[in-house]
């Protein structure tokens, strides 16, 4: 379950920039074309638990950021059909990798696509032969205080580079950086998070809590606190819904996320609609 | 061959074709409306539809399946258009959160179907990866119907979806009821995307509506034309997917069939006449070509204005030896003399230099110690016209800002 709430909460975070910056679709490219990532990165190392399998992969989707912008500058076709040759490309080629060379390994496409937070917890972190718990948690924390650290640190630049490109080019701040920053944080929050939760779901993370606080805020450090919130709500409201009708953790999670946007939605327009009369 | 013998082959390898040219053709008009991942959205959408349709039935029958696909299809639809419309919610965030929430219900829904002790429910998993090498007969003859009706809706309706793509605000005005047309350019949508879940799965569906798309659009800037080379550049990778899928065991469609699209992808980026890499590097080459050939004429040509009119052949490397030998600028022997044509061309690019120059002081108040850089660019682009035309500007001068000729010697 900390697992669950930890993922969401990483998620949201960097969900925040990527709604804004119209890059939503690309957390959704990056957990399906880091599939390719990922095989690559075993047929390499050799396993699927050491720092250099993470490490290849979080590379991997950093590139795949690169080669889509290489091609959106060089062709005349808008950058979400670049995204979608680009990743499903890339995840056609994972699999079919998969299938041909990697059929006994511990390396299936159901894990990739919904996650198995069910099973995370097996994989414990041990130190000094003490059981520190489950490994993922201890990731998707470091990944979480890295996310607050760099986002706070960068905090005026990304705010100023999201809404006003061009006058962060005229004080000195550049949004080409900025840019790669933002795609760094989603790569790296995206291979961590969706190791242990799934891509659907990290989708869902990206997206879902911050499109639902999107609608009714203004200020950006509302929007960032509301969609934590929700993010929060909807992982320890899915993880319970899961247990109880014993269904995939992932899918409740994105379902209940699901819910509380509908919920707001509705209760958006009726409050709008008040107004305005 | 022997690959045509089994009567399934044939099935399989008409309905791929089918399915590719559908997408190819429909994909044009989801990439132009640059809404090419509205086919991923879908497809993920579709899912919890096959699931409760699968619950209520009972068993996997497919008619039905696809029913409750494409109504979820068009709820999936329809959520994103209310949630851009009524929120502030941009398109693609739109697209990802209704995608991401009905795959998480499917998939919900789907583990719930795992623990029924149903003994056809094995059959949904090919939903998630696709499987063409399972087509039956009846499924081939219902992606073919559903195949010929798209094509008949894009026959009829073709003038008004063309409006309708590229300004609809204009068919608005004219009085196309565009509320009519966005759910009629769904509906088709979503029919294409519940056959190809069939055969490709509901990850790479998005491919087979954006990858021959796209690559199409990198020839041509023709609707028309575009949308014929899709439908070819779709029916060639399904078509090839197939075979593979058939010929090979255990190698899935849905991958093959993309990595086929990729690869017409990447050789129209390369080779495509507009945009393409590889003719855009040749044409920088030739130019830079060019540039140091004259470079080279027009230092010469200085030379000769300052009374130097041999050179020795070390002086000049082998291959602009080379270049300005076979172009007939210059006649060999152990010493290099220039030849009236290399005379006439190298005054020409020095021509151009000064009195670019000259035009940027006299009509343009640069300072003269400003135009050199300027200059040194245009002596390449400027045309023999134009230089003409300036020449009647400024009124035939005889030197430019330097004091130095432009009269040829």
């Amino acid at each position: 379950m900390i697992i669950v709430i930890l993922a969401t909460l990483t998620c949201a975070l960097i969900g925040n920039f990527l709604v804004l910056r119209k890059l939503s679709l690309m957390g959704d490219a990056i957990s399906h074309a880091v599939l390719f990532g990922i095989v690559m990165a075993f047929f390499i190392v050799g396993t699927l638990h050491s720092i250099w399998f993470f490490i290849l992969s979080v590379l991997f989707a950093v590139f795949l950021g690169f080669i889509v912008q290489w091609i959106v500058e060089r062709v005349s076709i808008s950058r979400e059909s670049i995204i979608g040759v680009v990743f499903t490309f890339f995840f056609a080629l994972g699999v079919l990798l998969i299938v041909q060379f990697a059929g006994n390994i511990h390396l299936d496409t159901h894990a990739v696509l919904f996650g198995s937070v069910e099973f995370s917890v097996f994989e414990r972190f041990v130190f000094l032969s003490f059981d520190l718990g489950p490994k993922s948690m201890w990731t998707l924390g470091a990944v979480f205080l890295l996310n607050i650290f760099l986002i706070k640190l960068f905090y005026k630049e990304l705010k100023i580079t999201t809404f006003d490109p061009n006058f962060a080019t005229s004080v000195g701040i550049s949004p080409k950086l900025i840019h790669y920053l933002v795609m760094f944080l989603t790569s790296i929050t995206v291979v961590t998070a969706f190791e242990a939760v799934g891509a659907i779901l990290v989708v869902a993370l990206l997206v879902v809590p911050v499109v639902t606080s999107y609608i009714f805020n203004k200020r950006l450090n509302f929007m960032i606190g509301y969609s934590l919130f929700f993010a929060l709500l909807s992982s320890i409201v899915g993880y319970l819904f899961s247990v109880y009708f014993d269904v995939s953790v992932a899918g409740a999670v994105a379902f209940i996320s699901g819910v509380i946007l509908c919920f707001v939605v509705i209760l958006y327009k009726m409050f709008a609609y008040e107004q305005t009369n | 061959m022997e690959f045509f013998t089994t009567i399934n082959s044939v099935y399989v390898m008409i309905g791929s074709i089918a399915l590719g040219a559908m997408c190819g053709m429909l994909g044009v008009f989801g990439v132009l409306r640059k809404q090419g991942l509205l086919g991923d959205a879908l497809a993920h959408a579709a899912l919890p539809g096959i699931a409760i349709a699968f619950l209520i039935m009972g068993e996997r029958i497919l008619a039905g399946l696809l029913l409750g696909a494409l109504v979820s299809g068009l709820l999936g639809a329809f959520c994103i258009q209310y949630l851009v419309k009524a929120t502030k919610i941009k398109m693609d965030s739109a697209m990802a959160a209704v995608l991401s929430v009905f795959f998480g219900f499917g998939i919900v829904l789907l583990t719930f179907i795992q623990r029924l002790p149903s003994a056809s429910k094995a059959g949904l998993d090919t939903f998630l990866f696709g499987q063409a090498a399972a087509l039956l007969k009846i499924d081939v003859i219902l992606m073919s119907s559903i195949f010929l009706f798209t094509l008949l809706v894009v026959f009829i309706f073709w003038k008004e979806l063309k409006m309708f793509i590229f300004d609809s605000s204009f068919a608005a005005v004219l009085g196309f009821r565009s509320r009519f047309f966005e759910i009629l350019f769904m509906t088709i949508y979503v029919l294409a995307i519940l056959v190809s879940l069939q055969a490709v799965g509901v990850v790479l569906t998005a491919a087979m509506f954006i990858t021959p798309a796209a690559a199409a659009l990198l020839w041509t800037k023709r609707l028309l034309s575009a949308v014929v080379l899709s439908v070819v550049f779709g029916s060639i990778s399904s078509a090839s997917g197939a075979y593979v899928s058939i010929v090979a065991e255990g190698m899935p469609t849905g991958p093959v069939i993309v990595m086929a699209a990729s690869v017409i992808f990447l050789f129209s980026f390369m080779f495509a006449s507009r945009g393409g890499i590889v003719w855009k590097a040749i044409e920088r080459y030739k130019y830079s070509k060019k540039v140091n050939l004259e470079n080279l004429l027009a230092k010469l040509y200085r030379d000769t204005e300052s009374g130097v009119n041999k050179w020795q052949r070390s002086d000049i490397s082998l291959i602009m030896l080379w270049r300005l030998r076979s172009n007939g600028y210059i006649n060999s022997g152990n010493e290099i003399t220039l030849t009236k044509k290399g005379l006439v061309s190298g005054f020409k690019v020095v021509q151009k230099h000064r009195l670019w120059e000259t035009y940027l002081v006299e009509r343009m108040n640069f300072s003269h110690d400003h135009v050199h850089r300027d200059a040194e660019i245009m002596e390449h682009l400027l045309t023999d016209d134009v230089v003409e035309k300036i020449n009647s500007i400024l009124g035939n001068p005889k030197v430019d800002p330097h004091g130095k000729s432009l009269k040829m010697k």
